[in-house]
């Protein structure tokens, strides 16, 4: 299981989603896919067309910034990430 | 009988509630998150048993880009979604949303976007489908960037026909469809393709169309087809906003420019008849020089008798009028600047 930490204005727009969570996935973009299973419509919010992550959010696993083919390993932890400059 | 004016801000989804006099105002919000910009909120009346409407709001968030919300309870809870909503991994990406339309007895909803498209959706805004036609059209390497981007930013669907539908897209002139969207007609333009504000006015046989552009304000009473320069009388031929009667067909309202050395005045102008004449309605407003914008959706009016009539400024200023605009009363000073503005009414 990954760690996966979420930052508090999209956990704001699915109600009873929390900051960090447990999910198992071999990828960033399987993490993402697994939160929108539980989550529907949260893969919309952090990735655009390509598919690629939305251009002010930052997804870092084990503190190295990633990206959707990053493996993400059994204890990670992956961590999205809301730029300032996006508000 | 209560009156909503449900106001999008660059900072969420705002309400301010009244009675049917319309003279004291409560407001809440923001009701969404305040990090979402919203261009657009409408409101569909409740059907069968259902004691209120729904608001749908349209908009983005700089992280989480577009996306169209709604809310079953005047805006305490709201969902969201953009399924569909997007052309493809191919692109280009949809950066915001824009526009939205009910077609009559609610069931379909239109969202325009930017890059400029129209979206339908017949499950209340669950998922979205595109109606490729409009970005098909061979006039579309003319659409130009305002500096508010190049999106589809008006949408109006005929009361009784809602396969009857016109748009309007960035500096890209109007555009009309007979048949739901699978097929537009660029109609003329009138003065230039900036079209800012575009409403089709009620009742009467014929299709009568207002148009405020950057270049004038214009009238139409065939549908687009052909337009008449209404602006003579008027102290300035640009602005933003057009909005109408809710009865009367022969009354409209702007906001021209006023950039005076120093602050313009902020001023409604009112026809009663159709264009000939405009009268300047100020009291109530600011005396002094302002400094801020009406943007095109800051006009509205509501469905009374008489006809309630609001006007919202970039600097976060909400005014209301409950008397065609004689007179003006502030509902709210400082929110943040508002993008669009609509009053509904609820019968609970």
């Amino acid at each position: 299981m990954a760690d996966v930490v979420l930052p508090r204005t999209l956990v704001e727009l699915f109600p009873g989603a929390p900051r960090r969570l447990e999910v198992q996935a071999p990828s960033v973009g399987a993490v993402i896919d697994r939160l929108d299973a539980t989550y529907p419509g949260m893969r919309n919010r952090l990735l655009d067309a390509g598919p690629q992550i939305r251009r002010h959010l930052m997804v870092y696993v084990d503190q190295e910034r990633a990206g959707l083919e990053t493996p993400v390993a059994a204890g990670s932890e992956v961590r999205i990430i809301a730029a300032v400059s996006g508000g | 009988m209560r009156v909503l004016l449900l106001i999008g801000t660059r900072k969420g989804v705002f309400v301010a509630e009244s009675d049917g006099g319309r003279e004291a105002w409560r407001l809440r919000g923001p009701l969404t998150s305040g990090t979402w910009a919203f261009n657009d909120v409408c409101y569909r009346p409740p059907a069968g048993a259902a004691p209120v409407g729904r608001i749908y709001a349209a908009g983005s968030s700089n992280w989480y880009g577009p996306a169209v919300w709604w809310s079953d309870d005047l805006g305490a809870t709201w969902e969201h979604s953009s399924a569909g909503l997007t052309y493809g991994d191919a692109g280009p990406a949809v950066a915001d949303a824009w526009s939205l339309a009910l077609a009559p007895g609610g069931e379909t909803l239109y969202a325009g976007v930017d890059p400029a498209g129209l979206f339908r959706s017949r499950d209340e805004g669950a998922t979205w489908e595109h109606l490729p036609a409009l970005r098909a059209h061979p006039s579309r390497p003319t659409w130009q960037p305002t500096k508010a981007g190049l999106p589809l930013h008006a949408i109006l669907v005929h009361p009784t026909d809602p396969r009857r539908l016109w748009v309007a897209v960035g500096a890209g002139g109007v555009y009309r469809s007979g048949d739901g969207g699978d097929s537009w007609e660029r109609l003329p333009d009138a003065g230039g393709p900036a079209v800012l504000g575009l409403a089709l006015a009620p009742g009467g046989a014929a299709d009568r169309l207002y148009q405020q552009s950057r270049h004038g304000v214009y009238r139409s009473d065939d549908g687009g087809a052909s337009w008449e320069d209404v602006s003579a009388g008027l102290p300035c031929r640009h602005g933003f906003p057009v909005a109408l009667h809710p009865r009367d067909r022969e009354t409209a309202y702007v906001v021209p420019r006023d950039d005076a050395p120093g602050g313009g005045r902020l001023a409604v102008w009112r026809t009663r008849d159709a264009g000939g004449r405009w009268e300047r309605l100020d009291r109530g407003l600011p005396a002094g020089p302002v400094h801020t914008r009406v943007l095109r959706r800051g006009l509205a009016s509501d469905g009374l008798e008489p006809a309630g009539v609001y006007l919202a400024t970039f600097s976060g200023r909400l005014f209301a009028s409950p008397d065609e605009g004689e007179t003006w009363r502030t509902v709210a000073p400082y929110l943040p600047p508002i993008l669009s503005l609509t009053a509904a009414t609820v019968d609970k």
